[in-house]
């Protein structure tokens, strides 16, 4: 509909590190973006593999002398890359010096030249009107949008062709129906109800949309912590109350990011890990807000919510189980409450699963099948037993570990999508 | 014998419009949905007319006429757009091809079209 | 074992729960169930509609020898029973109609009217919710039906969609004052529904394009900014003695507006007194004022400027030296 010379231009920014197997074809489904004007800016965090070489090599790139300011600062740039192709002019590859996803993001945006920028996770597929429809909280309000976050959907089984996805399926394995199940949680039912009431507090890394200057204002991502797409928002929130100007984020409930979750158990646990991590780092930099009423819902709904039911939860559940374990060896167990309270547990969690699933039935309805539903549904009475336990474990160790100083992004094993090739990335 | 047509456009709409128009007229109709299924049928049978659209998902419209004018260059091409844009039409007759009519198009002028180009050959 | 009567409470709240919540589990399953078979079998009736609603109007447009009167009112009597037929009907209707110009077109319009789904409209736009009403405006303005008054009262209209499709309704079907529904406006447009303004004149519009100068006293900002800007993408340079003004209005966003406008009809003239602005004005337009420049100035204009880029003002210093390296690149 809209082709609109009008419309204004973004900057997609997406580190890449030691992504040679794909990087060439996630650009090339990223140019097939239906948007009028957009500068894609891979940032290459100091690979050790072939990525940049394969970039400059497919795309024709040359270096470019474009001056530029570092109003982050970030670690050394080597070079910026642009096209010789007029097919690619909207192409920029930074290769910089390693320093971790947040710094290279900082690049990015110190590089750009638009004035929205949208950061991705480089491996995900993004729907054709992802960047038109998430350009329009921008373009809506009374209030000033500060950033915009969507629907992540998972992309496992997917069938994908040119970079598209062409026909949903329903992911083969158990792990990631879990995950479907989870994910659906987050996004349909929480998200969605956090952005009602104006409390969002987290836009997921793989994909948002952000206005440059209030990052910039911000002091740009956090490179200290691994949990820096949360971080930042909380920290622009945070800056727009205490400056008191009014402003809004906004929350596209459309499914715009397809994205491949982890089908591997010990992959698994490292990404949740780094999870919990982030959480608590972002919490505790941000102490301050929580209780604190003159940030109104984000200090007084959000950031507690985030502090008991989203870091807390998997202690207190942790000592629950071990309290109960030791009863159990003390023989002190009172199993009628014990079981009879398991079964409350039991049937709230699957109710919290099945309503999820109603939402996705009622909205968008991706997965069109009717055994399609059955198997989601049988997946939801599972998943207390055989996924979330785990998840449990793998959050309490990430608590663990930052207790013990641990900082480093746990290495993401992806099977490229689209094709078998497994890009091993330890 | 009849003349055989091939349609090549992803819009389902116009494609059993045309198919019922150009059968009403007299002639045979094979429809492609997109240029790789064109492709396809075209090194398969033979016909008199093609009538594409330009904007095709897999191959598009201009890389199935310079397929076309390089191997059945006897097969005249009416091309079927919603470009108006001068470039593309210069580009198509460029190519080789008999005629350009743009959509919105009326269904009468276009059945005259296809009988004019039909008898020239 | 005890009875219930004996049992704690405590085992009593966790059994009812545990009653309440499988309860619930059962009834969303079933629901989830009834709408999957409910929504299989609409999108399988549509199927069908739409197959007989396609051969219907291909029959009636294209074939020869039929009595077209005796065909429609069968028609209607036999396929345009429910709500989910019409629906379907005039989906049909307005994609073919979208390719069609000539006789099929003006035929389409007249079978619309014949087979009474003007009735149907216009009662979904009266009673509907914000997606009947978006829809039925959209389907109006599809086959071009004069109902100006009626729309008219959804330019205000609290949901963003209705108010999108009445702006279009306003630009295709109106045949010379596109704009018209300015006058009626009591709110800002938002960027995003002037961005589709603009698309809709450029793309759908097909009478002559009116002069924007009229709008230039209006009162909301957003309708004057967007006058301003759409006196440079139609190139209507008589107007430039009238944009030249609004280079010193009080609101920042006109006056970045007017700078661009001035620059696209390369009206030199305004170079000199944007030079004498710079020392005095915001970042935003300083930066403007730079991009002015490169587009109608020489190096020498830059110079002139030089000394108010402050160290500290990093955004308007890196724009400067951007030209600068444009101009340099120019001479070398």
């Amino acid at each position: 509909m809209l082709q609109s010379s009008s419309l204004p231009p973004v900057s997609i920014l997406a580190p890449a590190f030691n992504e040679e197997a794909n990087v060439v074809d996630n650009v090339r489904s990223l140019l097939t973006l239906n948007y009028p004007f957009y500068e894609i800016v891979i940032i290459n965090d100091g690979s050790k593999d072939k990525t940049l070489e394969r970039l400059i090599k497919s795309f024709n790139l040359v270096e470019d002398d474009t001056l530029y300011h570092n109003f982050i600062e970030t670690q050394a740039i080597n070079a910026v890359y642009v096209s010789k192709n007029k097919s690619f002019k909207n192409l920029k590859v930074v290769d910089k010096i390693n320093g971790g996803k947040a710094d290279a993001l900082n690049a990015g945006i110190n590089i750009c030249k638009n004035e929205l920028i949208c950061s991705i996770d480089v491996d995900c597929i993004l729907e054709g009107d992802a960047l038109l429809k998430m350009v329009k909280p921008f373009l809506s309000g009374k209030k000033k949008v500060i950033a915009a976050g969507g629907i992540i959907r998972i992309a496992n089984s997917c069938v994908v062709e040119h970079g598209r996805i062409v026909e949903v399926r329903l992911p083969d394995t158990y792990i990631a129906r879990a995950q479907i199940i989870e994910y659906f949680r987050a996004f349909l039912m929480g998200r969605m109800a956090w952005s009602r009431i104006d409390g969002l507090l987290l836009i997921s890394g793989a994909f948002g949309m952000f206005d440059k200057n209030a990052v910039m204002e911000a002091g740009g991502y956090n490179t200290n912590t691994v949990g820096e797409d949360m971080e930042l928002l909380v920290r622009m929130r945070r800056r727009m109350r205490e400056k008191g100007e009014p402003y809004s984020v906004g929350f596209i409930p459309d499914p715009l990011c397809w994205t491949e979750v982890p089908q591997d158990w010990r992959v698994l646990h490292r990404q949740r890990n780094r999870w919990a991590r982030g959480t608590a780092e972002t919490l505790s930099i941000h102490r301050k807000m929580i209780f604190n009423p003159k940030y109104r819902i984000l200090g007084l709904l959000s950031t507690p919510y985030w502090l008991f039911f989203e870091w807390m939860a998997p202690i207190v559940e942790f000592f629950g189980l071990a309290f109960f374990i030791a009863l159990l060896f003390l023989g002190q167990l009172n199993w009628v409450f014990a079981l009879s309270f398991f079964l409350v547990a039991y049937c709230f969690s699957v109710l919290y699963s099945i309503t999820a699933l109603f939402f996705e039935e009622y909205s968008f309805q991706q997965y069109k099948k009717t055994d399609q539903t059955f198997k989601l549904i049988v997946a939801a009475f599972l998943e207390p037993f055989f996924y979330h336990p785990f998840v449990i474990w793998a959050a309490l160790k990430g608590n663990i570990d930052l207790l013990r100083g641990r900082k480093a992004w746990g290495n993401m094993v992806r099977t490229g999508l689209g094709k078998q090739d497994i890009n091993e990335t330890e | 014998m009849k003349d055989r047509i091939l349609i090549v456009e992803d819009n389902s709409m116009v494609v059993k419009s045309l198919h019922f128009k150009l059968t009403k007229d007299g002639y045979e109709t094979v429809v492609a949905s997109d240029g790789r299924e064109a492709l396809k049928v075209l090194k398969e049978q033979t016909f008199h007319l093609l009538i594409t659209d330009l904007m095709l998902p897999f191959v598009s419209g201009i890389e199935l006429i310079e397929f076309v004018k390089n191997n059945i260059p006897d097969l005249p091409i009416i091309v079927l757009s919603t470009s108006t844009q001068e470039e593309v039409i210069m580009d198509a007759f460029n190519l080789g091809v008999e005629d350009f009519i743009t959509k919105p198009f009326s269904p009468n002028e276009l059945s005259l079209r296809v009988r004019r180009t039909l008898q020239k050959k | 074992m005890k009875t219930w009567e004996d049992s704690e409470w405590i085992f009593k709240i966790n059994a009812a729960f545990t009653l309440l919540f499988f309860v619930l589990i059962l009834s969303f399953i079933l629901t989830l169930l009834i709408i999957r078979l409910y929504k299989n079998r609409r999108n399988r009736l549509k199927k069908i509609y739409e197959a007989s609603a396609e051969e219907f109007i291909n029959s009636y447009l294209f074939e020869e020898d039929i009595d077209r009167g005796v065909l429609v009112e069968k028609y209607e009597i036999e396929n345009l029973k429910t709500n989910l037929q019409k629906k379907v009907f005039l989906k049909s209707l307005v994609g073919i109609n979208e390719n069609f110009k000539g006789e099929s077109s003006i035929a389409l319009k007249k079978l619309f009217h014949q087979l009474n789904l003007d009735a149907f409209l216009l009662k979904n736009l009266q009673k509907g919710d914000w997606d009947k009403q978006s829809r039925a405006i959209y389907l109006l303005a599809e086959l071009s039906i004069k109902k100006n008054n009626l729309v008219a009262t959804f330019l205000n209209a609290k949901r963003m969609e209705v108010r999108e499709q009445a702006i279009y309704y306003y630009l295709k079907v109106s045949t010379g004052k596109p704009l018209e529904f300015f006058s009626r406006l009591t709110t800002d447009l938002t960027p995003w529904e002037l961005i589709y303004v603009e698309d809709s004149l450029k793309y759908y519009y097909e009478g002559s394009m009116p002069d924007f100068s009229k709008w230039l006293d209006h009162k909301l900002i957003s309708i004057v900014i967007f006058s301003i800007k759409m006196i440079a993408q139609f190139d209507q340079f008589e107007n430039i003695p009238k944009v030249i003004p609004f280079v010193d209005h009080p609101d920042e966003k006109v006056r970045k507006q007017a700078i661009k406008t001035l620059c696209k009809l390369s009206c030199h003239d305004i170079l000199g007194k944007l030079i004498d602005k710079f020392p005095k004005e915001s970042t935003v337009i300083k930066k403007e004022i730079i991009s002015a420049i490169m587009q109608l100035g020489i190096r020498v204009d830059l110079l002139a400027i030089k000394t108010h880029v402050s160290e500290n003002d990093w955004s308007t210093k890196l724009a400067f030296e951007r030209v600068e390296q444009h101009f340099n690149k120019l001479t070398a």
